[in-house]
């Protein structure tokens, strides 16, 4: 098919999530294929979301500014956060399943101990860098199967929290897209209201003493009917009326358990990317991540046996040349 | 091909977009979309100037064969101040059928609702002719509401059950007869009126026989289109049933609430001798059908 030769072969991932070709070096072009359509998948969907959240901020900002330049702004504002946030989430989710990987990364204190003992001030940068790649290649071979056995109370507060934020996310741009959708019909409804002979009359009427019921509906009709006209020398661009809320009352009445459906449409929209990210053997279990641990290990490896050598090339240098002794003595005499 | 769980759920988001994709095209909206839905949330403004519009009367032309479709009965009461009123109202030939069926097909989560919606059709005549006198006559909106509720309020109380042998029967209030009809101590019992106990609007009209909760639903049938803002409260405490009235109220009387704890004052219809503001007992009165 069409759509997955381009997606297996074009490499999107690469400017949201790092997919860099040189992580698959040592896989098979099948596998490399694999993760590249899973990793541009998931970008698409980003892309889509962000997409769909920038249009929703545009949506917003017509009724609340009837104004294109401060719409297209809040457009931009809303997709930039949007763009973060589920970045953010999604790499919250993007843990290897390697599970000698993963307790290799979060404490690295079993690898670097022997060489606290150990003079390191001979040791070139090409031979640490092969001991780098010497330990790379043995985590690599000793860690073939994707099996993750750890489970942490937290994981649920946080997924808990992951959820709300895109369900949040979601609902907004829910009821962004229905505005968006419904433009036309829900204008039909304004404008039938606007005209009405009742509600005109009820915002007319006097207000009575001892009737709160009776005032508020006057003030209802008054503000409804107020918000249906567009500011002096104005005309409204996208719904007719000044009101967000109102325009949603009209959405909701209207649509009534469509529009239930409609919310669940778009929560399950936003929440695939994730459940995919969660439960999806492609991420967690797959070449990317796990090469893109090992390559996080050899750095920090490395940076620690380049640093522990300068470390003790110093202290050497400070033993010889630095006579604590007479510094010492001084701050006797002084005292 | 076996699928994964990627690509199942990969379908399942790009399907989903398509879907959302097809709100874009016009003949798939306009279903979904009810505008009538705006039309009586604007009714509800109406309160303020209860008295209605009149609406064309319909002359029924005898000379032709569509009269025969109809039958016509007369619905006369004693008002509250003693004056007899009359209104001769046609109805299609079958509705007694009609109501009675529907009725029994009410479910129990919501049993008022499918009543008036499909009576107030039968007994659109009744309110028609309701509505063109209060019009002509220029009452007030306290005084068409006497005027209908008096029309209820004139016919004697009888007993209504659902179980098929609960008459004659013995009630905290009274003993029932086992005669359906009214009686002349006032004691009639319908029984085996399923699934709730309750007749249809049009039936209680047809029979001129009910209880509280089949009053409470005819006012409401009748007065709902006219504009008033009205409701059929009930009590779970008191087992009983009783017309609510937003808008027109004062210091004292009793009322209900509906579940976003709007006041519905409470109208005892069971007989002649309530007035609207008289005190009605129970403590838990609630908007059943608003």
């Amino acid at each position: 098919m069409a759509h997955r030769l381009i997606l297996s072969t074009m490499n999107l991932g690469k400017y949201i999530f790092g997919v860099r070709e040189e992580y698959f070096a040592k896989v098979t072009t099948q596998e490399k294929e694999r993760q590249f359509l899973v990793y541009n998948n998931l970008s698409l969907m980003h892309f889509i979301l962000v997409g769909f959240t920038a249009l929703s901020g545009v949506v917003f900002g017509l009724i609340i500014f009837n104004h294109w330049i401060w719409s297209i702004l809040l457009g931009v504002f809303l997709g930039a956060i949007c763009f973060i946030l589920l970045l953010l989430v999604f790499f919250l989710n993007m843990t290897t399943n390697y599970q000698g990987l993963y307790l290799t990364m979060t404490d690295m204190e079993p690898i670097f101990e022997p060489y606290y003992s150990k003079d390191l001030r001979g040791l070139s940068d090409e031979e640490a860098l092969a001991t780098v790649e010497g330990e790379k290649q043995k985590l690599r071979e000793t860690n073939q199967k994707a099996i993750f056995d750890h489970f942490h109370l937290s994981s649920v507060v946080t997924s808990v929290i992951k959820v709300s934020l895109i369900l949040i996310i979601s609902a907004i741009v829910a009821n962004a897209m229905e505005l968006l959708f419904f433009r036309n019909s829900i204008n039909d409804s304004l404008s039938q209201i606007k005209a009405d002979t009742t509600i005109n009359i009820c915002a007319k009427t006097a207000q009575v003493e001892h009737n709160d019921e009776l005032n508020r509906k006057i003030v209802l009709a008054k503000w409804t009917l107020e918000m249906l006209s567009p500011s002096k020398g104005d005309e409204f661009i996208f719904i007719n009326s000044r009101s967000f809320l109102l325009a949603h009352q009209v959405l909701e009445m209207s649509l009534g358990p469509w529009k239930v459906c409609l919310d669940i449409a778009f929560a399950l929209l936003f929440l695939t990317p994730f459940i995919l990210l969660r439960k999806s053997k492609e991420f967690a279990g797959g070449i990317f991540l796990k090469e893109a641990a090992l390559v996080d290990i050899a750095h920090s490896y490395m940076f620690f046996l380049i640093s522990e050598r300068e470390r003790q090339k110093i202290k050497e240098n400070i033993e010889k040349n630095y006579d604590y002794s007479r510094l010492a003595k001084k701050t006797e005499n002084e005292a | 091909m076996k699928r994964n769980f990627f690509d199942v759920s990969n379908i399942i988001f790009w399907i989903l977009l398509g879907l959302i994709g097809l709100f874009l095209l016009p003949y798939l909206k306009e279903p979904l979309y009810d505008e009538n839905k705006v039309t009586e949330w604007v009714q509800l403004f109406d309160t303020v100037q209860p008295i209605p519009q009149q609406d064309t009367i319909v002359v029924i032309d005898t000379t032709t064969s569509d009269t025969i479709k109809y039958a016509f009965k007369v619905w006369d009461w004693h008002d509250f101040d003693g004056e007899w009123r009359s209104i001769k109202f046609k109805y299609k030939v079958g509705s007694l059928d009609q109501a009675t069926i529907n009725r029994a097909s009410s479910t129990w989560w919501n049993p008022y609702r499918p009543l008036y919606e499909h009576d107030k059709e039968l007994l659109k005549d009744l309110i028609m002719q309701m509505k063109a006198y209060i019009k002509t006559k220029n009452l007030s909106s306290m005084e068409a509401l006497e005027y209908v509720c008096s029309s209820i309020q004139d016919i004697p109380y009888t007993l209504v059950l659902d179980d098929p042998d609960g008459c004659p029967c013995e009630k905290s209030f009274g003993s029932f007869s086992g005669n359906c009809r009214v009686q002349p101590d006032g004691d009639g019992c319908c029984e085996g009126v399923g699934p709730f106990g309750v007749y249809s609007p049009f039936e209680f009209v047809y029979h001129e026989t009910g209880d509280c909760d089949t009053r409470a639903l005819l006012a409401f049938t009748i007065l709902k289109p006219m504009g008033f803002d009205v409701a059929v409260m009930v009590s779970r405490s008191k087992h009983h049933s009783v017309l609510g009235v937003a808008n027109i109220g004062g210091s004292g009387y009793s009322y209900g609430r509906n579940k976003f704890g709007k006041k519905y004052y409470l109208w005892e219809l069971t007989s002649e001798s309530w007035r609207f503001g008289d005190e009605v007992d129970g403590y838990d009165w609630f908007a059943d059908l608003e």
